[in-house]
């Protein structure tokens, strides 16, 4: 779960609250839980919506203050500048963040947390062949992003 | 637009392609492009080395867990969570008990004056109630505190 909410917002306060709200919110809904999916998979339903929630209100914030529209984090390092290369898995976990949500959130689920690609599509009410594409498209711009650091 | 070592292009579809054939989801006519492409382009072989690095290092970009006593933090979260549904519940069943009581009241209320206006020859508070107007005056005077 800390790996699907991390990789979804990056290392940062707001993680450790949806991380928190998650499991509240599955423990409120615990009546509800039906045991159709495993209780692993429950969960990261909460969490990449509770994450999907938080990015929107980035957004929102973001537009309010800066009237920015991209959605780039404001506090994400340029990787460009070599003091602030850290370890691979931070400059990883740094590029997913400028992914659009919708691109990052089929990398999240897929190769972060191991789910195939048919329940990537179920948790995400999306088509098979969505999931597909979006994650092709996903690793290309990441590709893109990473280039400075990692070279071509 | 990318070259082969024979000249031939691929294009951006086959480097879709092969992005794609990790998950597994090409078609036959597209596997076998992607494979001819591959046999015949070093640039694409080394282009599928890095997308293979790539995915490793998002794999491995994985938190393993939140700051140190993420789960004491829930816990506690939850525990007071717990305490306050608690308290609710119990303003919950005052409220729902009161809500009886005072209704039956009312009705008793209701009743005992209708029953002593029927007998009663006067509409005065002794008649209404049973007590005298005095009684009545000083229980209405008494100070609240």
């Amino acid at each position: 779960m800390a790996a699907t909410v991390i990789g979804m917002l990056g290392y940062c306060q707001e993680a450790e609250d949806v991380g928190q709200e998650t499991f509240l919110r599955f423990y409120q809904s615990l009546g509800k839980f039906r045991g159709e999916s495993s209780v692993g998979t429950y969960l990261t339903r909460i969490a990449i919506n509770l994450s999907l929630n938080e990015i929107r209100r980035r957004q929102q914030r973001r537009k309010f203050f800066f009237s920015r529209t991209d959605d780039t984090m404001e506090n994400v390092p340029d990787l460009n500048n070599p003091r602030e290369q850290k370890e691979t898995k931070q400059i990883v976990q740094q590029g997913l963040q400028k992914l659009d949500p919708k691109f990052r959130t089929v990398l999240v689920l897929r190769l972060i947390d191991g789910y195939s690609t048919e329940e990537t599509a179920q948790m995400l009410n999306l088509p098979v062949g969505t999931v597909l594409s979006r994650l092709a498209r996903a690793q290309m711009k990441l590709r893109d992003i990473l280039k400075p650091s990692f070279g071509g | 637009m990318n070259m082969n070592k024979k000249g031939k292009k691929w294009d951006e579809k086959i480097l879709e392609f092969l992005y794609r054939s990790f998950d597994g989801d090409l078609s036959e006519k597209e596997q076998r492009l992607l494979e001819d492409a591959l046999r015949d382009s070093e640039e694409l072989r080394r282009e599928r080395a890095k997308i293979v690095a790539q995915r490793q290092a998002i794999s491995e970009s994985a938190a393993q867990s939140f700051q140190p006593y993420f789960a004491e933090r829930v816990m506690q979260r939850i525990d007071s969570l717990i305490s306050k549904n608690g308290l609710e519940k119990f303003y919950e069943t005052l409220k729902a008990a009161f809500r009886q009581f005072a209704i039956a009241g009312a009705i008793i209320l209701i009743a005992l004056i209708i029953y002593n206006l029927r007998i009663g020859e006067n509409i005065s508070s002794e008649e209404i109630f049973y007590a005298s107007d005095t009684i009545v005056e000083e229980i209405l005077n008494l100070p609240l505190f």
